[in-house]
């Protein structure tokens, strides 16, 4: 479904974020991508819908070439692939109605979208979006008048409504704190599960990881330093990842 | 205990920048020829404007100056409403944020920072050449002041925004427009409302003076009872003006308290 092929990113200013990667992920999959801040996991998630380009190397989704897309085939690609952010990205003054009728912008047209002459079925896959991580009731309130939770919660909601085959998370739970951070995740496995989107999450939360990950691949330093399953991950490979023994801050921690 | 590090110096900027302030303000004061002598003499005559000043003319100007002033207050209307909404379109052309290319970016700034360095009673001037003496050239007039006001403000809040919405609209697969419109345009619909009521307010004022050249308005009636010192006809038109920037203001901080 998605494939890196010796992908490399290199920012302005010199600093390599990406070493050559190479991975292949099925459709369906769950995967998790662990790694330090700076490891290149934000960087990785980004190539796939090219908000970062690749300075070498390209990614292919559902057998189309991102990197080489032109401007209009990009659009196209993107349109399939929902992205949730850890900052949860919301126009914080809109309703949540709005913001959710966002991930429908590529399929309506512009004068339609700017007079706000939503499609009925349009309308009715935001409601649907919004029923699927159960904060349907909040439809009219404006954003800031949600709690983090709630907000990632609609932020899930604004990329399902765009009836997407992947699913993007950058670091989705990093500003929530443990309990809602579980609630996000399960709302994540849920909808992989129920409506099979190949779904890949930035995490830096261990055992977070290995409660919800299947598939777990570990950056550092840009390189790849880990792939494969959840279960089988040892303390060693774990130290591998973050190059030292596993410290009580690398946990979330339980919800009591 | 570590060492303490040393205090850096005083910036050079603020090492040249005091002193040289200081020094242009009081060399500028005697360029100028400010000096309280005059101030002293020409006091004494005080009463040629006071006596008629103090002493207004109400049904002078209500009969002679309302219509000019129902004008006056018609073109400031009319000029801030056209001129902060062609802004409103520039303002995101000559934004950094909304606007990633380079030469449009330029271009569009340029024009709204070559709109700003003339001055309204110039372009009041121009226009009454171009569309004859009248309102109309007042309203084109202010027009472009208000233009070029709102997009110098409009374009450096757009600036500051929150770029995260519009990057998770762009990463949807939205147009560039639409992402603009429904991620960027919401962000900055409080500042627009605040810098519209403040710029109808400098209108106000401007098209006042804007019938010095022939522009419509008041400005022609307070010009001409000028020349012959009547001050006891222009009072009642100050206080009329004043009025209503003052009602308008009242109006503007009900209005942002309730939007922000």
């Amino acid at each position: 479904m998605i494939e890196f092929k010796n992908i490399s990113v290199t920012y302005p200013g010199g600093v390599e974020a990406l070493k050559n990667i190479t991975l292949d992920i099925t459709e369906g999959d769950f995967v998790i991508i662990v790694g330090m801040s700076g490891a290149g996991k934000s960087t990785l998630l980004r190539t796939v819908n090219n908000l970062v380009e690749p300075t070498d190397g390209e990614v292919l989704v559902d057998s189309k070439n991102v990197t080489n897309a032109s401007k209009k085939e990009l659009k196209v690609i993107r349109s399939d692939i929902g992205m949730i952010f850890q900052t949860f990205n919301l126009v914080n003054r809109s309703s949540v109605l709005k913001n959710v009728l966002t991930g429908r912008l590529s399929q309506v047209s512009t004068i339609r979208s700017i007079f706000g002459l939503w499609p009925k079925e349009d309308k009715d896959i935001a409601f649907e979006s919004l029923n699927k991580v159960e904060i349907l009731e909040k439809a009219y309130v404006r954003g800031s008048n949600l709690s983090g939770g709630q907000q990632q919660r609609v932020g899930i909601a604004r990329a399902l409504a765009q009836k997407p085959k992947v699913m993007l998370a950058d670091e989705p739970v990093a500003s929530l704190d443990p309990i809602t951070s579980r609630v996000v995740m399960k709302y994540l496995k849920q909808i992989n599960q129920e409506l099979g989107i190949t779904t890949i999450v930035n995490l830096h939360f261990l055992d977070l990881a290995k409660e919800f990950g299947e598939r777990l691949i570990g950056l550092k330093d840009g390189e790849l330093v880990y792939d494969g399953k959840v279960n089988d991950v040892s303390d060693q490979d774990f130290e591998n990842i973050y190059g030292r023994a596993i410290k009580s801050s690398d946990l979330l921690g339980e919800d009591e | 205990m570590n060492k303490v590090p040393k205090k850096p110096l005083p910036s050079l900027l603020a090492v040249i920048g005091y002193p040289f302030t200081i020094a242009f303000s009081i060399f500028s004061f005697f360029q100028i020829g400010f000096n309280l002598e005059d101030f002293k003499r020409n006091f004494a005559n005080r009463r040629l404007v006071t006596d008629t000043l103090f002493n207004p003319k109400w049904d002078w100007a209500i009969e002679n100056a309302s219509q000019a002033l129902i004008e006056t207050i018609q073109i400031a209307i009319l000029a801030s409403i056209l001129g902060c909404f062609i802004a409103l379109p520039l303002s995101f052309y000559a934004s950094r944020a909304t606007n990633q290319t380079t030469t449009t970016y330029f271009i569009y700034k340029s024009f709204l920072n070559f709109i700003r360095t003339i001055p309204d009673l110039f372009w009041a001037m121009l226009f009454t050449v171009a569309v004859g003496l009248g309102p109309f050239a007042g309203v084109l007039a202010l027009v472009m002041f208000s233009m070029a006001i709102m997009g110098k403000l409009l374009s450096e809040t757009i600036d500051s925004i929150d770029l995260g919405p519009l990057e998770a609209a762009k990463a949807s697969g939205a147009k560039h427009n639409q992402a603009v419109f429904s991620s960027a345009l919401p962000q900055i619909l409080p500042n627009f409302t605040a810098y519209f009521l403040y710029i109808f307010e400098l209108c106000i004022r401007a098209s006042v003076i804007l019938g010095l050249v022939g522009a419509g308005g008041v400005g022609r009636i307070i010009e001409t009872q000028r020349i012959f010192l009547r001050f006891d006809r222009i009072s009642p038109i100050i206080i009329f003006i004043l009025v209503i920037v003052i009602g308008i203001e009242q109006f503007s901080v009900w209005l942002r308290r309730k939007i922000l």
